[in-house]
């Protein structure tokens, strides 16, 4: 019986092994609580990377055949500056030029008036009247003496070549012929203008004049004022008679008085003026020239160009001037011009003066700016009584406007044009603010190339100030030398550089400047002494221009030494707007960003992420993400260029803590350090085949909530 | 003393033996009924001659998984009597993935006798016949898909993620089995049973290797090489760049009933079976046996498809440098990477015979026969698949009165159970013998409540078998104390 207690034993002790559990699971009260959350790790990107592959060698960003990196900015036509914008030469005759006809010549003019013996001796006593009466019959007779005897006054036949006219100068000649057959004795004249019975000087006495004599007396008119009527008052002294039986006629006897003028010249009046050339004039002019101060013109030539002249008479005769510039030549021969002006007219025309070579240093005195002008005046009134007065003038305006020249030759000046100073606001202000530590590039250089059809000398001193808030760089350029052209060769293409050898320009991209102030002069004909003697020989020419374009080159040699970027943004993780994104960021308890990198470039990066609350008081960081050394630089050889790798790995977790402080910040603080190789004293260079071998895995653990 | 030895050795040995399976019915093979000779061609039933009409003769069902119950993919939440899903927060996964073994499997099979005759003819030679449909299936699952899974591929990293495991095989035939066994002395009995198989459907995947390396770059290095071997009417379609897009069944081929009948009576697909198995009388007390089962293999010729897949493909991820460059987008990166997948592992398909083998079973059993009609039995049985074995150890108590009434109380160590306590019972009123056996009664239950109703269920499902069925048996030579394997009758 014991014996069989064992197994009865044994079944015991297995069963009781096992308990007995008895469970109900109310399917009714099944919890919808569901998630997974795995945790997923996946190499997401990878590669290598050169900087060739991130950036394509272009106009900007050069390779050169080292594989050396420079950031190349070029612009052309950053100057292009025509000769306009230097001189004006639209303008540069302003002549003006009034000349007066003064006193002018009028043709001789002669008129006579007789009296009879008859009318002569009406003024006899009525015996003697009688006498003569009886002695008229046809007989010889002595001829009676008689006493003197007013004549009273006779007017002359009218003058036709003026009306009226102040003589300057000029005689009015008075002959009186005897015609009578007795000798008379002197006999006194007086002439009046009938106009007004003004009279015309004072007394004229004429000697005795026998019988068939003629007596000639001249009158100076010089300040005389003549009319055309004339009144003559003559007074007879008598005459002696004549005791020869001669034959008296009261009708057929008489004595003509006779005026003539001559060599008249007229100060005004109304007159006809006969065709004439004034003379009064030098008939030499000349036309200055002025292109601006001290400029000294010796020659132009030109292409197309026209002197322009108005020209106003005051003259009421028709005129005519000839101009004659005996310098300046087309085809050999000098430009010459007559113009006709109509009394009292205008005129306006044109000198051609195309393909003219102008010399303006024939004038001793001054050989520079100055163009000889022979100029010939005439006057015609066409038989017509115009007025005039010896002051009426001929005004001439020249200009030389508009001339198309092959070239101008002279001396341009010792000007000195002043840069207008400027300022360029490079609106970087933001990025500065948020910019910390050092940053040098070492080798920037600016090259301007020219092309230069000015042969004039010329000095540019270029003032550049960069400003950083209270810091200042100048540039520190010395002046430079733009290369002029020639007459030979007419275009010259030259540069200049500013460099870190000639300038500060390193020191001034590196600050970086918030701002960049300009200022400067260029200088034309910078080594010559002013007061000295200076060589006319600059020339410009009509198609002369100053081109230049920049080329900005930056190698990439630089250095960092703890270069920070900081920045605050708003929370871009933050839900504001409700969104139904079916991915957020609370949705992940972990999501960790694993870098394994190689970097072949000399440059570090470590990033700072923080979440920020500012709306607490003091305001606060909630969470920061840290990746201090995200890429660590690579070793660099004494020239500063990359000789191997350095690998890092970084870890970026994004934790759970990190997501559940994302609603309670509303900013996210961004920090970006950059550090070059031995950063705070060496150089280092880019080059183009700098590789980062990279390998960035995600680790998420999404918490997947199935509802 | 010894005994009380012997006791607590077998108890350490299945205490020990915790890792193992069953799939198969371990309380039959000390029960006096003809059936056991499916498990043994050497043992005898009692009855000079049974027959087994079709499907009521026997119908077994197995179902067999080493790695979780319902308690394992539901628990009892905190709050009263909620319940949470293995999803929820408060469940604790790693202890889930504590119980997921290398290898997990679900092995589902189940079998109908279509005929069954054994006689017994001459003094010991004992003759039967056996027409059985079998559908056979089995799943192994590597643990590390769970653990992927539910975890992620983090904890792989430095590691591979080791699919090679991962098996399917799931087959429909018919086998004919004929055999005989006999005394060869006193002691030793034998018995061969040789079997035809007619292969009617199968699906199975040879996975000769399939993994993913985690790489510590988090790096991933696929590679597979598998085929899926397919014999059934099936039709593989493919699209515009000539991958394959999708397998359908094809219904037209089995429209009408002469296409059934010739589907299910195909007899292209053959294969060969044998079971051996002994006995041997020790002493009149303590008996020991052994047999091999399902010895066998089928080779698939009819309807075959070859799915096959052979690469290896590195994702160590994308090459930005190309979008950098301009030269692509990301969009492109991405379709480049999905079609060098797609080509790495570009599914070949072709019309090749295959073979598949059947998983086969050893067993080493012995008995203590107590009294009579009483008796103690230990029963190892090893299933082997593929290059994997299962193993399970039964302790039973038999109790055998004559032909009349056969029952037995077993317990199983198997699928890393210890609670599979099993049970059958047979008897026979004349000549009709009903049986009832399973390997595991659910003792403990849960109760799954619904809208409207309760549900109980087993709370183990490791081990499910049940094995019914009823014979027609004649003769009784229990009284010529022939019957050497199990059944000692004074």
């Amino acid at each position: 019986m014991k014996r069989k207690i064992y197994p009865l034993i044994f079944m015991i002790v297995v069963f009781s092994t096992t308990g007995c559990v008895k469970d109900t699971y109310d399917m009714n009260k099944l919890s919808k609580k569901m998630h997974l959350s795995p945790t997923l790790a996946v190499s997401a990107i990878k590669g290598v990377v050169s900087l060739s592959d991130m950036v394509k060698s272009s106009d900007t960003v050069v390779y050169d055949q080292n594989k050396f990196v420079k950031i190349v900015f070029k612009k052309d036509s950053v100057v292009n500056l025509k000769l306009s914008d230097f001189y004006d030469f639209s303008n540069m005759l302003a002549f003006t030029q009034s000349y007066t006809l003064g006193d002018l010549s009028i043709d001789p003019f002669t008129t006579f008036i007789s009296v009879t013996l008859g009318q002569i001796s009406s003024g006899f006593s009525p015996a003697l009247m009688a006498q003569f009466a009886a002695l008229d019959n046809g007989s010889t007779h002595p001829f009676p003496s008689f006493p003197s005897v007013n004549l009273g006054e006779k007017t002359f036949t009218g003058i036709s070549n003026f009306e009226t006219a102040v003589f300057q100068s000029g005689f009015l000649d008075i002959t009186v012929k005897n015609n009578l057959t007795a000798p008379l004795s002197s006999l006194n004249v007086n002439l009046f203008n009938t106009s007004g019975h003004s009279a015309i000087g004072g007394t004229i006495t004429i000697p005795a004049i026998p019988p068939g004599q003629t007596e000639t007396v001249p009158f100076d008119l010089s300040d005389k004022t003549v009319t055309n009527s004339i009144i003559a008052a003559i007074v007879l002294s008598g005459s002696p008679g004549n005791g020869s039986p001669v034959l008296i006629s009261l009708n057929n006897s008489n004595i003509q008085v006779t005026i003539s003028g001559r060599a008249l010249k007229v100060k005004s009046g109304r007159v006809k003026l006969p065709q004439q050339t004034i003379t009064s004039l030098d008939n030499l002019d000349t036309l200055n020239f002025n292109l601006g101060n001290g400029i000294e013109l010796v020659k132009i030539q030109t292409t197309t160009a026209n002197i322009s002249y108005h020209i106003q008479s005051s003259v009421a005769a028709q005129a005519s001037i000839t101009l004659t510039m005996p310098t300046a030549k087309t085809g050999g021969n000098p430009v010459t011009k007559q113009i006709d002006i109509t009394g009292g007219g205008l005129v306006d025309g044109t000198i051609p003066f195309n393909n003219a070579l102008v010399d303006l240093s024939t004038i001793v005195q001054q050989p520079y700016n100055q163009l000889p002008v022979t100029y010939g005046i005439s006057v015609n009134s066409n038989n017509t009584i115009i007025n005039f007065n010896s002051t009426d003038k001929v005004q001439i305006d020249l200009r030389f406007l508009n001339p198309v020249f092959d070239y101008v030759e002279g001396y341009f000046g010792q000007t000195v044009e002043t840069i207008k100073p400027d300022s360029l606001d490079l609106k970087i202000d933001d990025i500065l603010n948020h910019l910390t530590g050092d940053f040098l590039v070492s080798s920037p250089s600016i090259t301007v190339n020219y092309s230069n059809s000015f042969a004039i000398p010329m000095q540019v001193s270029l003032g550049v100030r960069g400003k950083r808030n209270t810091k200042t760089v100048d540039l520190s350029l010395a002046p430079f030398d733009i290369t002029p052209c020639t007459f030979a060769t007419r275009d010259v293409s030259s540069s200049f550089g500013i460099d870190k050898i000639n300038s500060s320009l390193p020191a001034l991209i590196s600050l970086p400047p918030q701002s960049i102030k300009f200022s400067g002069t260029a200088k034309m004909n910078p080594s010559v002494i002013p007061s000295g003697v200076h060589p006319r020989n600059n020339y410009v020419f009509g198609n002369s221009r100053f081109l230049a374009k920049i080329e900005v080159e930056v190698p990439l040699e630089f250095r960092m030494n703890n270069l920070q970027f900081t920045d605050t943004i708003d929370n871009f993780l933050k839900d504001k707007t409700g969104s139904n994104s079916n991915i957020k960021p609370e949705d992940f308890k972990l999501l960790r960003i694993k870098l394994i990198a190689k970097n072949g470039f000399p440059m570090g990066v470590s990033v700072k992420m923080s979440l920020y609350d500012t709306t607490s008081t003091p305001p606060a960081i909630k969470s920061t993400i840290d990746a201090t050394g995200l890429l660590n630089p690579a070793p660099v050889d004494t020239n500063g260029k990359s000789n191997g790798v350095t690998e890092t790995t970084t870890n970026l977790e994004f934790t759970q803590a990190f997501f559940s402080s994302i609603p309670s910040a509303n900013k996210i603080i961004f920090q970006f350090t950059l550090n070059t190789t031995n950063g705070s004293t060496q150089d280092i260079k880019i080059y183009s085949d700098y590789t980062i071998d990279y390998n960035v895995a995600l680790v998420a653990q999404p918490d997947i909530t199935f509802n | 003393m010894i005994r009380k030895k012997i006791y607590t050795l077998i108890l350490l040995i299945t205490i020990i033996l915790t890792d193992v399976s069953a799939q198969n019915s371990q309380v039959l093979y000390y029960m006096n009924l003809p059936q056991n000779h499916l498990l043994n061609p050497a043992l005898k039933p009692s009855s000079s001659l049974y027959i087994g009409l079709p499907v009521i003769s026997g119908i077994n069902l197995n179902i067999n998984n080493n790695f979780f119950n319902f308690s394992d993919v539901f628990m009892k939440g905190q709050k009263g009597d909620s319940v949470i899903s293995i999803l929820h927060p408060s469940y604790n996964v790693d202890a889930f993935l504590a119980k997921i073994n290398d290898k997990n499997s679900i092995e589902p099979e189940t079998s109908v006798q279509l005929f069954g005759l054994g006689f017994s003819a001459g003094k010991d030679l004992y003759v039967f016949l056996d027409v059985n449909e079998r559908v056979d299936g089995n799943v192994v699952l590597p643990g590390d898909i769970f653990k992927l899974a539910l975890k992620g591929n983090e904890g792989f990293v430095g590691n591979k993620i080791d699919l090679s495991s991962l098996r399917g095989d799931l087959k429909w035939y018919r086998e004919v089995g004929f055999g005989f066994s006999k005394n060869f002395s006193n002691k030793l009995r034998i018995g061969v049973k040789g079997k035809l198989l007619f292969g009617i459907a199968d699906a199975s995947i040879d996975n000769r290797s399939l993994g993913i390396t985690v790489n510590s770059d988090y790096s991933h290095a696929l590679e597979a090489d598998l085929t899926a071997n397919i014999s059934a009417p099936v039709i593989v379609t493919r699209d515009s760049k000539n991958n394959i897009s999708s397998i359908k069944f094809d219904d037209s081929r089995l429209k009408s009933t002469s296409d059934k009948l010739d589907f299910i009576l195909d007899k292209k697909n053959l294969g060969l079976g044998l079971d051996v198995g002994a006995t041997y009388d020790i002493s009149p007390q303590l008996v020991v046996s052994a047999a091999i089962t399902d010895l066998g293999f089928i080779r698939w010729r009819n309807n075959v498809t070859n799915l096959q897949s052979k690469g290896q493909f590195l994702f160590s991820g994308l090459n930005m440098v190309d979008v950098i460059n301009g030269t692509k987008t990301i969009d492109q990166l991405g379709t480049e990477l999905v079609d060098s997948l797609k080509n790495a592992f570009k599914v070949s398909d072709s019309k090749a015979s295959f073979t598949t083998y059947l998983p086969f079973g050893i067993t080493l059993g012995g008995s203590y026969n107590l009294t009579k009609c009483i008796s103690v039995g230990l029963l190892s049985y090893s299933r082997v698949i593929g290059k994997q074995v299962r193993e399970s150890m039964t302790l039973s108590t038999n109790l055998n009165l004559g032909n009349a009434f056969s029952t037995s109380l077993s317990y199983t160590a198997a699928n890393k159970r210890f609670d599979n306590f099993g049970a059958g019972l047979a008897f026979r009123p004349g000549f009709f013998q009903f049986y009832i056996l399973t390997d595991r009664i659910p003792v403990i239950w849960n109760k799954i409540k619904t809208d409207n109703s309760t549900i109980p269920l087993p709370a183990s499902w490791n081990t499910l078998n049940l094995r019914l069925g009823m014979n027609l048996a004649f003769g009784n030579k229990v009284k010529k104390k022939n019957d050497k394997p199990m059944v000692v009758v004074q």
